[in-house]
């Protein structure tokens, strides 16, 4: 499987309700042991949103600082962004990701998730 | 003990500059393969680059597979898939990502290498193309 095959595919909750798109995944660096890079990269999960220029260009995840009004504006325009824990997924098809829970149920987008 | 390091997959790894380990430029993140284990858990195996990876990633269903395939014939029979460079030969993934390997012996390379010495380097005054 490759990254590319996940993004932009569309995700859906337990009822059917479409969130919204994947628009990035969280690695978080405490998997299995790789020789000559250390601790693995494990997919932790996702923000699904609207996909928007915000997202696009960042502003809605930490390290992207500046410039503050941009941040500002995007961040406004981009709370309704959920992350969604991998173990939250239900199952993968080609085009669409189905999660085991609602909409209701995932936090809003954190920048520091 | 410190917290674990976290990632976002496109924004910090897709499209990164990838650097040698004598800080040359050795072509571009064009996507990152994922293996799934047996307890469902899911984790960056390699790095993938080269022009056929970039055009699968684009859409383009029929060129993408079809460079793949000429990149695995362009590299020697001995050496790895073209594509793909392992994650235990990233050293430090940062600004820019720098591997642990020469240029030259970067399979990903595979492609450029080929161009370079089946067709620039036969171009009249192209002496010192490959430098």
């Amino acid at each position: 499987m490759r990254l590319s095959d996940l993004t932009r595919v569309a995700v859906y909750d337990v009822g059917g309700k479409r969130i919204g798109r994947l628009n990035d995944v969280r690695l978080v660096q405490d998997g299995p042991y790789v020789e000559g890079f250390g601790a693995g990269l494990r997919v932790a999960g996702f923000v699904a949103g609207s996909g928007r220029m915000g997202e696009r260009l960042g502003f809605n995840r930490g390290g992207v600082d500046g410039p503050w009004l941009l941040k500002v504006f995007f961040l406004r325009l981009e709370r309704r962004g959920r992350f969604v824990p991998w173990d939250k997924v239900a199952r993968m098809e080609n085009d669409a990701i189905h999660l085991s829970v609602s909409a209701a149920e995932l936090r809003p987008f954190e920048p520091d998730e | 003990m410190t917290a674990a390091r976290k990632l976002w997959a496109v924004l910090d790894i897709m499209d990164r500059q990838l650097i040698d380990r004598q800080d040359r430029f050795a072509g571009t993140v064009d996507d990152v393969e994922l293996a799934v284990a047996d307890d469902g858990t899911i984790s960056v195996t390699a790095l993938l680059a080269g022009p056929g990876v970039l055009a699968r990633r684009m859409r383009f269903h029929r060129l993408g597979p079809w460079l793949e395939r000429f990149a695995r014939w362009a590299v020697p029979a001995e050496s790895e898939d073209p594509a793909r460079i392992p994650l235990g030969r990233v050293a430090d993934i940062g600004s820019a990502i720098h591997l642990s390997l020469d240029h030259e012996d970067m399979a990903t390379m595979a492609t450029e290498r080929w161009f370079r010495d089946n067709i620039i380097d036969h171009i009249p005054g192209s002496t010192d193309a490959a430098e």
